[in-house]
């Protein structure tokens, strides 16, 4: 029988969508014992719903009306994010840094895709983009104004590089940093070190 | 699995950060194979410690071998200016480096 004869298969013309595709995957492996029922679900619920960026705003804005936590921030951000039951992997040598009217942080990783993930959420895909790791350590004024931040021309960027660490822009978004930035008010900007766990990703 | 080099041998933990806050330090040139966190773009230039880290587990033995040894990193502040032709003057790049990185300017 010629190949032309034969109607193409259907289920390899069109893949299911991705959504069936992953629970039909995840029901093979609870079927075989090699995850719990109801583990992707407790997963897939710390990633979107605990691991927000709405954490590092929680952070930032004890610290714009407490003095006393602004300080223990920046000398310990860890610890400070531990005072409001903020912790967990991708998160355990925490940074704060913080923007003035003069110095504005942004974050990157050039690396790899390193931040703190307790505090700002897992990064999305603008952050693990080559264009922005490699342009935002080279003209980060530039860059930023692309992305709707212009900075006044006497604003210094310090960048913290390479990993993870480099800072800032997210949490200015995280912390509805543009109301911020204008009413000059204090911002804080957190980064998690790739040493945490040996930057093996 | 594929041979992956092993780059250094073992030694002990040195308890003392060798540098301080304030220190001028210039980035080893010379490229180091497999899973290095020191990005290309700083080899080889000067820069000056801004922080000191805790000890951590030197990421290139911690991915090629089963030797575990920490050591300090630092946060090393470069100018812009320095590190790109036509850098913009008012921009710094501050990024973390572990202690073997790095030589005394």
């Amino acid at each position: 029988m010629s190949a032309s004869h034969q109607a193409p298969p259907a289920a390899a013309s069109e893949p299911a969508p991705v959504e069936r595709r992953a629970l039909a995957l995840r029901d093979a492996l609870v079927d075989r014992g090699l995850v719990e029922a109801g583990e992707a679900e407790a997963l897939a619920h710390r990633a979107v719903q605990e691991l927000s960026p709405a954490n590092g705003a929680r952070v930032v804005a004890r610290a714009w009306v407490d003095p006393d936590f602004r300080q223990r921030l920046l000398a310990n951000a860890t610890a400070a994010a531990k005072e409001l039951g903020i912790e967990g992997i991708e998160g355990r040598q925490m940074v704060a840094l913080e923007n003035t009217a003069t110095t504005h942080n942004v974050i990157v990783c050039t690396q790899c895709s390193c931040t703190a993930w307790p505090l700002l959420g897992l990064p999305p895909d603008w952050y693990k983009a080559p264009s922005y790791r490699a342009r935002v350590v080279r003209e980060a004024r530039a860059l930023l104004a692309e992305m709707g931040l212009q900075l006044p021309a006497a604003t210094n960027i310090p960048r913290l590089g390479y990993q993870r660490r480099d800072a800032i822009f997210r949490v200015a978004d995280a912390t509805s940093g543009d109301r911020a930035f204008h009413g000059r008010t204090t911002r804080q900007s957190c980064y998690s070190r790739c040493t945490d766990r040996g930057c093996s990703h | 699995v594929a041979e992956l080099p092993v780059l250094q041998t073992e030694h002990s933990e040195a308890p003392e950060a060798r540098f301080s806050p304030g220190d001028a330090v210039r980035v080893i040139a010379k490229a180091t194979p497999g899973h290095t966190r020191c990005p290309a773009y700083i080899r080889g230039k000067v820069g000056l410690i801004r922080l000191v880290y805790p000890l951590a587990y030197y990421p290139e033995l911690r991915a090629h071998s089963t030797v575990k040894r920490r050591e300090h990193s630092y946060a090393v502040e470069f100018a812009a200016a320095h590190l790109w032709n036509k850098g913009d003057p008012s921009q710094t790049v501050l990024v973390e480096l572990f202690e073997s990185y790095l030589e005394a300017q």
